[in-house]
């Protein structure tokens, strides 16, 4: 199979290099490959933010031609496809036959494959859990070629050290998960939050209650600081009509109108705009789990050099001393975020090194600029004094002495990997990086 | 719009799969021509599940010959309604031409040239009595100009021009039409990681452009756009710049 050279990055596109690239078309391909002895790493559409899904010094093999459909049961919604199916394809297909993914994350533009590396979760992890909650087995190519079907029952150790494994067990070809009875259309419910401090209680009431529940922050002025609102949503069947939104690419030089300054007027638009618009309506459940994707690359907003995004969870017990620990040290600091994105999480995921924990998750978005390394530092050690930690899927600069702290299961997946893979075939920017293979 | 019956030989090609998702999805019944059977499989559960189309395939070979006849009496008593044909198998080499084996460049004109003849004239009759329908063939503009890298290729690709503009002609009373498309670059397997590719176009918008050059009865077309004035002006290139360029 021939290679390819080119600039790879993550979604936040603040690191780039040069990687060599393969892309087999069908996963009979796969015992073609000739990877002479370099290290290698799957990537679906690129959607991790930093390092994970790339290999710069090695292989990466893209899974985005696995894109073929299996089998599907209706009578227990058990859904079987390749690895490098989009969760838009399968929201397109099945939302208007009545079903939908139990729960997605905040862009479809993700294969199912890196859904199940990252252990993604959504608006709705308090009822559901994570993504890898919902797979009933995965089949799994491992360093000595062989391809091995691994589930709760069988071969388990590689199957959960799989969900949440950054790719590192193997490359993850086919996948049976369960879909849901969904209605197309999702109520809405908008609340005004003054500050942090209502914003924690009130989403200590609704993931109660709501099935799903988003809250979004203004953090990137001084004089609104911490003001947002709270969405709450819940499934509903109605017969009006919904207009899907069409999705726009930004020009190339549409970087150059977002800065600090044009933020926070966006920011502030957007705070009066649910204020001054129906407290409940009715939405189309993709657009309203998926409000980024109506722009295809909002990331090219950010520029040249990219952006960063900071994603820690904070367990329950010390979550109102660590979010606003987190929304201080931003209030100092020169460096505001221009996205951020407060969550409840349910449970724990299943993975060994899965993200969720029960608590409060903060998801902010700071373009890259001279200072924001140091703040994200700053970040991370309050997030690390607070038992919280950081979403690998999200990462571009945590520092390597943390992940054990964050991830005790760790080890648990280190014995994993020597077993199946002690020739350290699987690497990626990001294991290499942080040290998690060794 | 009445449904249509798909044939399309070279199933597995990434335009041809392309091809196929575009059809079913508007509710053609499809018939896949490969040699791969796993393969072919996939591709028809997938389309099941996506469309819930008809889709059936046959285990075909470019350049088993003698099985073609059979395998287009198969297609008649499957297909449902009128059919159409898409050709799209085709290999190409990574060495230059002049570095082939006998063996090789045989290969290289019997799939790419006498497959498409050997099914064309056995589908013939059917397209003739049905009266109707669309014969798509997919060319390249490697055929535009004989080079170095790919001669055998290419002489196999402008074969295919001439045989469809006399089909075309033979057949223009049936009311059936012949397209060849002229590809340049598109982003497929046979030209990923290739030196040199520029502006490669997605077989999504290829597959696109081709059926619909078939059903507005197109006798040739490019595609990418551009290529055709690449092509003119690489056309009219004398000779002796030609064989200086590294092309």
């Amino acid at each position: 199979m021939r290679k390819h050279t080119e600039l790879l990055s993550g979604w936040g596109r603040s690191i780039i290099e040069k990687t060599t690239v393969i892309r087999p078309e069908f996963i009979a391909d796969l015992s073609t490959i000739n990877c002479d002895s370099q290290s290698m790493i799957a990537r679906g559409c690129g959607r991790s933010y930093g390092d994970a899904a790339f290999n710069p010094n090695g292989l990466t093999l893209l899974t985005t031609r696995f894109n073929r459909f299996i089998a599907f049961d209706e009578s227990t919604a058990e859904l079987t496809c390749e690895s490098g199916v989009t969760l838009r394809e399968i929201q397109q297909i099945f939302i208007p036959r009545g079903y939908a993914l139990i729960t997605s994350p905040g862009t479809a533009d993700v294969t199912v494959g890196g859904a199940i590396a990252n252990d993604v979760h959504g608006k709705n992890h308090d009822r559901v859990g994570s993504f890898g909650n919902h797979i009933i087995w995965i089949e799994l190519l491992l360093s000595n070629s062989e391809i091995i079907r691994c589930s709760e029952k069988d071969n388990s150790i590689l199957f959960f050290a799989t969900i949440g494994g950054l790719g590192l067990t193997g490359i993850i070809t086919r996948v049976c998960l369960r879909l849901q009875k969904h209605p197309m259309s999702v109520l809405v419910k908008n609340e005004m939050i003054p500050d942090t401090n209502t914003f924690l209680s009130r989403l200590r009431a609704v993931r109660e209650t709501a099935t799903y529940s988003v809250a979004w922050l203004d953090l990137s002025s001084n004089k609104y600081f911490g003001r947002g609102v709270l969405s709450t949503a819940e499934p509903c069947s109605t017969h009006k009509r919904i207009r899907q939104r069409a999705r726009i690419v930004v020009p190339s030089l549409s970087h150059l109108f977002l800065n600090d300054s044009t933020i926070r007027l966006h920011n502030q638009w957007h705070y009066f705009h649910a204020a001054y618009t129906e407290k409940e309506c009715v939405e189309s459940l993709m657009n309203y789990l998926y409000p980024l994707d109506g722009i295809q690359n909002w990331n090219a907003l950010y520029g040249k050099r990219g952006f960063y995004q900071f994603q820690c969870v904070i367990p329950d017990n010390a979550a109102d001393d660590g979010i606003h620990a987190i929304v201080k040290t931003i209030l100092k600091s020169a460096e505001k975020p221009y996205l951020t994105v407060l969550k409840t999480f349910g449970s724990e995921g299943r993975g060994l090194l899965s993200f969720p924990l029960r608590g409060f998750t903060l998801a902010m978005d700071f373009p890259n600029k001279q200072n924001t390394l140091t703040l994200l530092h700053q970040l991370e050690d309050i997030t690390v004094a607070h038992q919280g930690r950081i979403y690998f899927a999200k990462d571009a600069c945590m520092r390597a002495k943390y992940v054990e702290i964050m991830y005790p299961k760790i080890n648990a997946f280190r014995d994993v990997l020597k077993q199946y893979d002690p020739a350290h075939h699987w690497e990626s920017r990001l294991s290499k990086r942080l040290g998690i293979r060794s | 719009m009445t449904r249509h019956c798909w044939i399309i030989a070279g199933a597995t090609s990434a335009i041809a799969l392309q091809f196929a998702q575009i059809t079913a999805q508007r509710g053609d019944q499809i018939i896949l021509l490969a040699r791969d059977q796993h393969k072919l499989t996939d591709i028809q559960n997938d389309l099941r599940i996506r469309y819930q189309s008809d889709v059936d395939y046959l285990l075909f070979d470019a350049e088993q010959f003698s099985d073609h006849a059979d395998i287009a009496k198969k297609c008649m008593t499957i297909s449902k309604h009128p059919i159409s044909l898409l050709l799209a198998f085709g290999v190409m080499s990574d060495q230059p031409s002049a570095n082939h084996t006998a063996e090789e460049a045989i290969h290289i004109t019997n799939t790419n040239y006498t497959g498409v003849v050997s099914l064309c004239f056995h589908f013939l009759p059917y397209f003739k009595q049905q009266k109707q329908g669309h014969i798509l063939v997919l060319g390249s503009v490697a055929g535009d100009r004989g080079r170095p890298s790919n001669f055998d290729y290419g002489a196999a690709k402008a074969a295919l021009i001439p045989f469809c503009e006399g089909l075309r002609a033979s057949l223009y009373a049936d009311n059936v039409s012949v397209t060849v498309m002229k590809l340049g670059y598109i982003d497929t397997p046979m030209s990923y990681g290739k030196p040199g590719i520029f502006l490669a176009a997605s077989p999504q918008d290829c597959a696109a452009a081709c059926l619909k050059a078939a059903e507005k009865n197109v006798t040739e077309k490019y595609f990418p756009w551009f290529w055709r004035w690449i092509m003119l002006i690489f056309k009219a290139l004398p000779r002796s710049i030609l064989y200086r360029l590294n092309v």
